[in-house]
């Protein structure tokens, strides 16, 4: 009994792991376009006008 | 300005990359997956950088916030849901096909701009139960292949549905804001 509930909860946090692991670099990537974004609003050096 | 074909080439090079990340991302390398997924936002940070052009920087922050927190709660209702939504995956793909094929028919014969909030509205509610239901689909991709190989891959790539799935809400709910 306690052994399932063991690896019931182990289970659990390799999901909770998977997801926080998948929203991370959901976030990496937005976080690449936010800066490239940024980088390319007119008037700042590196954009287009 | 942005060079027309310039912004055609990035296009092409996204669908590639999405291609390639989708098709072959169990036998990449993690590392390569998520430089492949980092390259692709770089790009789409490109593409999607005339809105300056048309939206002022308070409208685009405006509205950043409001698709954030709509993402938000829709990913949270995609994990909170007991009800199995996975009959919904092919329902939602026929009606986002069918929503870019009136946009493509829209584009060619633009009736009215009442129909065109119509055709924007309508694709905020789709991307927006596809984020629930992409969020419940990684959550039983994970129970299922807990401690199998290529999970790696399959982080990356539920990263890279959750992301278009933010983007494209961010961009249509752009589209109904006032332009300059």
């Amino acid at each position: 009994m306690a052994k399932t509930a063991t690896m019931q909860a182990e289970s659990e946090v390799r999901i909770n792991r998977f997801l926080a692991l998948t929203y991370m670099i959901m976030a990496f990537g937005m976080l690449v376009t936010a800066l490239v974004v940024l980088c390319s609003i007119p008037g700042s050096h590196s954009g287009y006008s | 300005m942005f060079d027309p074909w310039f912004a055609f080439g990035l296009f092409i090079i996204q669908i590639v990359i999405v291609t390639a990340l989708s098709a072959a991302v169990m036998r990449m390398s993690p590392g390569v997956a998520f430089l492949l997924f980092l390259l692709y936002s770089a790009l789409t940070g490109l593409t999607i950088s005339g809105i300056f052009i048309f939206y002022t920087q308070s409208v685009i922050a405006h509205t950043f916030w409001v698709a954030a927190g709509m993402f938000f709660l829709t990913s949270i209702v995609g994990l909170l849901v007991k009800r199995d939504l996975s009959g919904l995956g092919l329902f939602l793909l026929m009606i986002l096909m069918g929503w870019i094929f009136s946009g493509f028919f829209l584009w060619l014969f633009p009736f009215s701009q009442g129909l065109n909030q119509a055709y924007n509205f309508t694709g905020i509610l789709i991307f927006a139960a596809l984020t629930v239901w992409d969020t419940q689909r990684l959550k039983e991709m994970a129970k299922q292949l807990e401690g199998r190989q290529g999970m790696g891959g399959l982080v990356v790539l539920g990263a890279l549905s959750l992301y278009l799935d933010f983007i494209n809400l961010f961009l249509l709910l752009l589209r109904t804001s006032r332009r300059r």
